[in-house]
């Protein structure tokens, strides 16, 4: 399907445009504050949204469909200071010369904002509560250091919320929340102390119902000024359909496909204001936008051309905003990336295929427009059509690394696992990147980043960084007094469990100051039980809580490391720890003859059982750790082991470890193998990682496998990459995603062949490793795909 | 491996190659059993020709630190012109090689290692319609092996396919080849002279057992190692499409295009002399081609 010209106007606009920093809501909510001092924080934080919707400057912009922005810019990043404001201060005059996501912020805005907004909150923000209360022994490996990373629950808002279309908003619009917010006002009695904290919970929903809706009619009636001077008849359509839709949603149900549209914009858009967050996601987008699309369809209020662009301009919507992070979350959340996730396919809650037209027009969204959001997932189950697995994989085929494939039975799994009613687990969308999630839902499913090699590092070197020297594990003997790998692994395995302890005593203390400083009234109006409960999302209103998701980093570094030490220090005595340790001491300099020993121990993600039984046993201890620990609510905490670009952060801080990685070099993400590390086939890859028990793994876990473009060229290599999915699904993983090998990265692989010596091409009746050839032929290869991409 | 029960290493195999997806329908593994009673002037695959191990030295990645020279137990310089008359492929060098530009081809290899090794790979062919496939060298020459081979995977279910220059004894394989699902089958050139000129032998026995497979009712893809000027030329093309109508009317036919990606291999391998270079077929000669094979009514097919 043809992209429209309104749509390719809007997308050339996303793509020229630089992001700015607009300071208006930093602004609005801080003088709002200045007017609430005393008041209890919901009611303070309720009544700054309001304000905000009352008094921010609305815009309708050029061939906009679906209107509202949080920024006066069309692609606005807003500042939230109640949640931190110190890194903003530190970072802000690189903001727009930083080489990861910049900013465009000017010198009157840094003026402002030094003088009028952050003196307000010194000494009051989250972070600030973080740093001054996290204990001392936890301190050092939890602040920006790469080890235990989780500074996007205290210098950010949580965010991963799927708002409950289904079941809240569609069916009451925010005017039936503001009315039920009454109607439990009237029945507690303020004279009760159990009452309290309930009727301050409804005075804010009042409050942030009020303020959407009044919002979304501001910009019905901007659309109506415009039309004062608006000539072009094709824009005065549009702008009266705008000032329709708006006049009636988020307060009422949405009644048309394009409210239904706009409504989950609007609800976006709150969320954004309320929090900017990361990982608010669209859910199951095509189950509940469905019955819309269809009544219009029928009645031939839409076509399905017109429901495409609809789709399309939302796209760009999700994708113009800007999600505002610290140069150092940037390196975790690279790519202005906000982590709004919205999932296709899959299975009805009673368990037949949800798949419908709707499944399609938003993989033929993501194909045509190109923004980089929504992250767009697919539920893919084993009676699914053949025709969307075929749908499917021409979209991987475009390279955009969309869509994000997930097995549909090892989603609801993880879900049964951690306590879901069978109908809801099957009635699962992503979150964020890779974590099987359900609406009615509060939890923090990026609660921590926790770096596996860390731990192998402290083992090996007396509990020290072998970098900074710096004590940071707990103690440990001398490497050499190891009598048996066994020993050395239990040694790993202590390490790993102290890590995991730190992250569960950083997650709780953010925990507890969420609930104390930044309640969430507009985010707990969209999750189930909160409004019924009286009780905010961030002190566990929701229906389900789920504890943190603890993410392991780096879990294939980690088997490789310990198979090599297994095998050449234990069994075959080619070399001991302390040479091992000079080694790595020296980032293998010196020692080549002993790398090269060292490279040819098994792998993890070649299909070998010596390493895979390392990283299986691995995770499944890690799994039983982190379930041993109770949230503030007492629900379990959950295991990951899910991407994003973390790898390379915690990479950094890591020195040579014994698998041959050399110092900083990054990590291993989810449960892929090691760069360049699986060479055997991209088969074998997949069955080492479908070893690792994904079902236990509640949190997600993470495949990405590089493809040859050439594969994906004809139908019959459609046909193999569908069937390729469906293969490593029947194996019991969860997830893979697909980048395809394009000159591009022959041309990185030349620079840097360790990195990529699982790359396969074909010569001829053959294939090979692309670095194994020679300079020439490799230049044969490139020239050879630039042909067959004409 | 030594409380292991000795393997029975009776066969040669250059390699398996998982995820292939050029040599027949679905995901399939193929099979390189090396040795050939061929000698094609354009191939591309001379470690194959013969079944021994043999030492390839990748020039470009060498660093000529003298490592490999070392602890050579023959005590030759494998990065020696001319040194390869000694070596005996024992590849020591390979392994203390930092630079990984050694390698040895070809290694003893025992069936059973081989079925097992498939099998990983038997779940990707469910979902796929894909199996292993036989390649070359040429399978056949290996006959008692590829048996071996063949009549464990056929009791596993495991679709077969086999790539054959068609050059063997009949009957030493007429019990393998009714195994097959599918044979690729190579009619390299018509001209009895210049087969024997370009390959090293006639082509009378490869037209014969072409005729007999193809009563053996086994789908025949044929292919034709295209080179302009010398098989890819209206005559050759004329005499093949004919031979095809008239005793092979159902089979398909695939141009492979001939290319020169082998020539490293030929340094590697220090066979230079063996070295031929060809012209490379224009999209324009293959077209033309095509539009012949069409006018036969002979279907054409590309597994790429």
């Amino acid at each position: 399907m043809s992209i429209t010209p309104r749509i390719e106007r809007l997308r050339q606009n996303y793509i020229n445009t630089k992001p700015a920093i607009c300071i208006e809501r930093a602004r609005i909510y801080t003088e709002s504050h200045k007017r609430t001092e005393g008041q209890p924080v919901a009611i303070r934080r309720a009544q700054a949204f309001y304000d905000f919707c009352q008094e921010f400057t609305v815009e309708i912009f050029d061939d906009e469909l679906v209107v509202g922005t949080a920024g006066k810019f069309r692609r606005s990043g807003i500042l939230t200071p109640e949640f931190s404001w110190r890194w903003v201060d530190r970072e802000m005059d690189q903001f727009d010369k930083r080489s990861q996501d910049p900013y465009e912020m000017t010198d009157d805005q840094r003026a402002y904002v030094r003088e009028k907004i952050f003196p307000y909150w010194e000494n009051q923000s989250l972070e600030e509560h973080f740093l001054a209360q996290i204990p001392e022994e936890s301190r050092k490996l939890v602040i920006d250091s790469g080890i235990i990373d989780n500074d996007s629950k205290w210098r950010q808002a949580v965010g991963e919320i799927t708002p409950d279309y289904q079941d809240i908003l569609f069916k009451k619009g925010f005017a039936g929340i503001l009315e039920e917010a009454k109607e439990h006002l009237q029945s507690l009695d303020i004279a009760k102390p159990e009452d309290m904290d309930k009727i301050i919970f409804y005075r804010s929903q009042i409050l942030i119902s009020e303020g959407i809706i009044c919002l979304s009619k501001r910009y019905a009636q901007k659309a109506r000024t415009l039309l004062e001077d608006e000539v072009d008849s094709d824009r005065r359509r549009d702008l009266e359909t705008i000032a329709t839709v708006c006049e009636h949603v988020p307060a009422e149900p949405p009644t048309t496909f394009h409210e239904a549209v706009q409504f989950v914009w609007f609800t976006q858009l709150g969320g954004i204001i309320s929090e900017n967050p990361l990982a608010l996601n669209l859910g199951r987008f095509d189950q509940y936008m469905y019955p819309y699309y269809q009544e219009d369809i029928e009645n031939n209020r839409i076509s399905k051309e017109s429901a495409q662009e609809l789709v399309e301009a939302l796209w760009l919507k999700l994708s113009e905003w800007v999600w505002t992070i610290s140069a150092n979350t940037a390196g975790f959340f690279a790519g202005y990336n906000q982590f709004q996730n919205l999932t296709v396919g899959g299975k009805t809650r009673d368990g037949f295929d949800a798949t419908n037209d709707l499944s399609y027009i938003c993989l033929a969204a993501t194909e045509s427009v190109r923004t980089h959001q929504p992250g767009l997932s697919v539920r893919i189950h084993a009676d699914c059509p053949a025709q969307f697995l075929r749908a499917v994989t021409e979209l991987v085929r475009t390279g955009t690394g969309f869509p994000a494939i997930h097995n549909d039975q090892a989603g609801t799994q993880m879900l049964l696992q951690a306590g879901y009613e069978p109908e809801d687990a099957r009635d699962w969308n992503n979150c964020g990147c890779v974590v099987p999630h359900f609406r009615k839902t509060g939890e923090w499913t990026s609660a921590v980043n926790v770096n596996f090699s860390a731990a192998l590092e402290y083992a090996m070197n007396e509990g020290k960084s072998r970098m900074t020297g710096e004590q940071m594990g707990l103690a440990e003997v001398p490497s050499n007094r190891f009598a048996t790998y066994e020993q050395f692994q239990a040694a790993v395995i202590r390490q790993l469990d102290n890590l995991v302890r730190h992250s569960v005593i950083a997650s709780v203390l953010a925990q507890k100051l969420h609930t104390e400083i930044v309640p969430r009234p507009f985010l707990s109006a969209c999750v189930e039980d909160c409004l019924e409960r009286g009780v905010d999302l961030s002190r566990g209103g929701a229906h389900y809580n789920v504890g943190p998701v603890l993410t392991g980093i780096g879990l294939a570094v980690t088997a490789n490391s310990l198979a090599v030490v297994k095998k050449l220090v234990f069994e075959e005595k080619a070399t001991t720890m302390e040479e091992l340790n000079m080694a790595l001491d020296a980032n293998w300099q010196g020692y080549e003859a002993l790398r090269g020993k060292v490279k040819a121990v098994p792998k993890y993600g070649n299909d070998d059982n010596y390493v895979d039984e390392i990283a299986v046993y691995l995770s499944n201890t890690y799994y039983r750790t982190t379930r041993g620990y109770r949230d503030l609510f007492g629900s379990p905490f959950n295991s990951a082991f899910m991407g994003i670009s973390n790898y390379i952060p915690t990479g950094r801080v890591i020195d040579a470890t014994p698998c041959g990685r050399k110092a900083g070099e990054p990590l291993s993400e989810g449960v892929s193998p090691y760069a360049g590390s699986d060479i055997e086939s991209p088969l074998a890859a997949m069955r080492s990682s479908a070893k690792v028990n994904h079902d236990v793994h509640t949190g997600g876990t993470l495949m990405n496998l590089r493809l040859n473009e050439e594969l994906l060229k004809t139908d019959r290599g459609l046909n193999n990459l569908g069937a390729l999915i469906r293969s490593y699904f029947s194996l019991g993983a969860f997830h893979v995603q697909f980048n395809t090998v394009s000159n591009e990265t022959l041309r990185k692989a030349q620079k840097e062949p360790e990195m990529y010596r699982d790359l396969l091409v074909r010569v001829a009746g053959y294939s090979t490793q692309f670095v194994n050839l020679s300079p020439e032929m490799q230049e044969a290869i490139i020239v050879r795909n630039t042909h067959s991409n004409l | 491996m030594s409380e292991n029960k000795e393997r029975i290493e009776n066969g040669s195999l250059l390699q398996i190659q998982s995820f292939s997806t050029h040599d027949g329908d679905g995901i399939r593994t193929v099979i390189f059993l090396p040795g050939c009673p061929l000698r094609c002037q354009w191939c591309a695959n001379p470690e194959t020709w013969t079944t021994n191990r043999k030492l390839a030295y990748y020039q470009g990645k060498c660093t000529h630190c003298g490592t490999c020279k070392s602890v050579c137990p023959q005590g030759i310089d494998p990065t020696a012109k001319g040194s390869r008359t000694l070596c005996v492929g024992c590849g020591v060098c390979a392994s203390a090689c930092p630079q990984e530009a050694l390698s040895v081809m070809c290694k003893a290899s025992s069936a059973e290692d081989i079925i097992k090794r498939v099998q990983r790979d038997e779940i990707f062919y469910r979902y796929s319609g894909g199996g292993v496939t036989y390649s070359g060298g040429e399978p056949t020459f290996q006959a008692e092996f590829l048996r071996e081979l063949v009549t464990g995977l056929s009791s596993q279910g495991i679709d077969q396919w086999l790539e054959t220059c068609g050059y063997f004894a009949f009957d030493k394989v007429s019990d393998i080849l009714p195994k097959m699902s599918h044979i690729f089958y190579d009619l390299k050139v018509m001209d009895e002279e210049k087969h024997k000129h370009y390959t090293g032998v006639s082509n009378q026995i490869i037209l014969d057992n072409a005729k007999r497979i193809y009563e053996l009712k086994i789908p025949m893809t044929i292919r034709i190692p295209s080179i302009p000027g010398l098989n890819l030329t209206r005559e050759n093309l004329e005499q093949t499409l004919e031979f095809m109508s008239r005793y092979l009317p159902d089979a398909e036919l695939e141009l492979l295009p001939y290319h020169d990606l082998g020539r490293e291999k030929y340094h590697a391998l220090q066979m230079e002399e063996a070295l031929h270079i060809f012209e490379v077929p224009s999209e324009e000669e293959l077209e033309e081609a095509a539009d012949l094979i069409r006018s036969y009514g002979i279907r054409l097919v590309s597994y790429t």
